[in-house]
């Protein structure tokens, strides 16, 4: 071989190197796995050789009528509130009522309010859908070689034809599944390359807290692992010392209108809210106005009525109520956890990047060790490089990937310090 | 199937339903004879022994791509459907590197066609979107696929096997199903259109100087 092979030959296996580095960290191909072997075997026969003749000319005749109508299969159609969805659009969920998404093979996901997802992939038999943070309810319509995808974060979920529940929380990475009908595959960080579940199974896992736990539906699981059944608060209201303060994510367990009792003469919004039933609860405090509200809510409940207006879709709402508990009780854990949450309406729900960036870093400066941080880093370099400050993107993370290099913004990290 | 297939699957390989008890069939031979008998277990044996290499075939000849786990799972569907063309049963291995690279060719063939069909000039074609898992490419790792993109179907799978799967020549031709004497022609030509574009790119120039030669 000449030098100019063996140069090639060198750039070659240094590039394999790097495939390999990251083939390794890729536990996608369970997924592929399962597909492959759930496939139902074909019956094959043989025709006599005249027949095969005769089909071969037909099935040329056949072909030759067909190009220029189309080689493949149309591809399944998604619309969203009526408007045709694209590969690659990001759907957000601002309020509870927010219409599903439909395909055109009848199959439609539902998201939470307050949860975001992107269509990834649409071809002729499914589609694949990134949830990056929330809950969905799922219905997929079986059908000859349907093949749906729905990835969260590091884990995903194979469909062929079910219906069931998932969210994913990626604070604490923590993935739940309630499967209804059918049967799914799992796959994904703790859980390996794929597990099945079975119509009636209940799956909660998270990755940082590397463990799982399946259990039948209405069954708590065993482990400390934040269940998620419906008629439970979504996340420890005291967590960070901040009494009444919802965890600046969004609530993993759907809830459909139909499962939701009306309120009781009794109920009260706090109590509405804390069952993740924002909309309910909001309705309650516009009874006698939010800033009302706000203005008589001792400091305790200035997060929650915040949490309770982002969740049911009422940004300017949640602003106010955020603003509030940053000046009555500035200084405090709960003023600058709101801090990250006012960050967090501009970027989800106005798409304020700008300003979303600054209140990430007024956390980030008022918390620089805060239970959000890694969040709140990452949201950041995400804000400012939406917001057009390619520079200040870079920056952001090159120090993310310093402090988190395993990460959830990790691979964004990596576009945007390469770029 | 041959009947004496049958019988050699029965002996070998009881069928029995539990996983536990099922044994694993350790040879690629046993294992094209479970598949052809259709054993329950056969398709995952085949899967897991294979998947790794397969990907790693395909990631060789496409590069950073969003549809590598798609290209995977067409490998094998077609796979498990052909087995029963397979001659030599111990050639398995080889067997499915030549299907990942059909596949593999089929697709960028796909792709050429349809960039044609639109009456797109290829540098005004939108770069696709990589998935996440894309985006650790290094600037020299794209600047290759970027090149090899611009070589003829042929030869960018016949560079790619050769120079970054490493393989011998031998097995180039084999995967490509073709001639020993015909991939070398081939790799000639991919050699030197490959290496006439990458001069063009900065991430390659170091790569490709000759030792003491400055960039």
């Amino acid at each position: 071989m000449n030098a100019e092979g063996e140069r090639l030959l060198r750039l070659g296996r240094a590039l394999a190197v790097e495939q390999d580095r990251a083939l390794t960290q890729d536990l996608s191909l369970g997924s592929v796995r399962a597909r492959v072997v759930s496939r139902p075997a074909r019956r094959r026969f043989k025709l006599p050789r005249a027949m095969a003749v005769a089909a071969a000319v037909a099935a040329a005749a056949a072909v030759s009528l067909l190009v220029g109508v189309g080689r493949q299969r149309t591809p399944l159609l998604a619309t969203f509130g009526g408007h045709p969805l694209s590969v690659g659009e990001w759907v957000s969920a601002t309020e509870a009522g927010t219409p599903p998404i439909h395909f055109s093979d009848g199959s439609q996901v539902s998201l939470s309010p307050g949860s975001r997802a992107r269509l990834a992939t649409l071809d002729a038999v499914g589609a694949h859908l990134v949830l990056e943070s929330g809950a969905a309810d799922v219905r997929v319509v079986p059908h000859h070689g349907a093949r749906y995808k729905v990835s969260l974060g590091p884990f995903a979920v194979d469909v062929t034809g079910t219906r069931f529940d998932v969210g994913f929380r990626p604070s604490d990475e923590l993935f739940t599944l309630t499967l209804h009908e059918g049967r799914v595959v799992v796959s994904g960080c703790v859980l390996g390359e794929s597990r099945t579940l079975l119509a009636g199974e209940s799956l909660s896992a998270s990755c940082r807290g590397g463990h799982f736990e399946i259990s039948a539906a209405g069954a708590r699981p065993a482990t400390s692992v934040p269940a998620v059944p419906s008629s439970a608060p979504p996340v420890d209201t005291k967590r960070d010392g901040a009494a009444g303060l919802l965890e600046p994510e969004v609530e993993l367990a759907p809830r459909s209108a139909r499962e939701a009792p009306p309120p009781s003469p009794t109920t009260t919004w706090q109590s509405l809210s804390r069952q993740s039933r924002f909309a309910d609860a909001y309705a309650l405090i516009a009874l006698e106005g939010f800033e009302a509200a706000v203005a008589r809510a001792p400091v305790s409940e200035l997060a929650l009525l915040g949490d309770t207006a982002r969740f049911a879709g009422k940004p300017a709402d949640a602003l106010t109520a955020y603003r509030a508990l940053r000046t009555r009780a500035a200084g405090s854990a709960g003023a600058k956890l709101a801090a990250f949450s006012i960050g967090r309406v501009h970027f989800d729900q106005q798409a304020a990047y700008a300003d979303a960036a600054r209140w990430f870093r007024t956390y980030l400066a008022e918390q620089p060790g805060g239970p959000f941080a890694r969040e709140a880093e990452g949201r950041l370099m995400e804000a400012l490089s939406r917001s057009g400050d390619r520079g200040g993107a870079r920056a952001v993370a090159e120090g993310y990937l310093q402090r988190y290099p395993q990460g959830p913004h990790e691979r964004v990290a990596r576009q945007l310090s390469s770029r | 199937m041959a009947k004496k297939d049958s019988q050699a699957v029965a002996e070998l390989l009881p069928l029995r339903r539990s996983q536990a008890e099922v044994p694993a069939p350790e040879s690629d031979e046993l294992l094209v004879l479970a598949l052809r008998a259709r054993h329950p277990d056969a398709g995952t044996q085949l899967f897991d022994r294979y998947a790794p290499h397969v990907r790693r075939v395909l990631v060789r000849v496409m590069g950073p791509d969003s549809e590598i786990l798609d290209l995977v799972h067409d490998v094998f569907v077609t796979a498990l459907e052909s087995v029963h063309r397979l001659v030599d049963p111990r050639a398995l291995r080889a067997w499915l590197t030549q299907v990942a690279v059909f596949t593999a060719r089929a697709k960028i063939r796909r792709r050429v066609r349809g960039r044609v069909l639109r009456l797109f000039p290829f540098s005004e074609l939108p770069e696709a979107e990589l998935p996440p898992a894309d985006f650790e490419a290094s600037e020299a790792m794209r600047a290759v696929y970027r090149v090899l993109g611009g070589l003829n179907t042929d030869q960018r799978i016949a560079f790619a096997l050769r120079f970054m799967a490493g393989m011998e020549l031998t097995e180039v031709a084999a995967s490509c199903g073709v001639s020993l004497a015909t991939i070398k022609r081939r790799l000639a030509r991919a050699q030197g259109a490959f290496v006439s574009a990458a001069r063009r790119e900065p991430s390659l120039v170091e790569w490709l100087a000759e030792e003491g030669a400055a960039p």
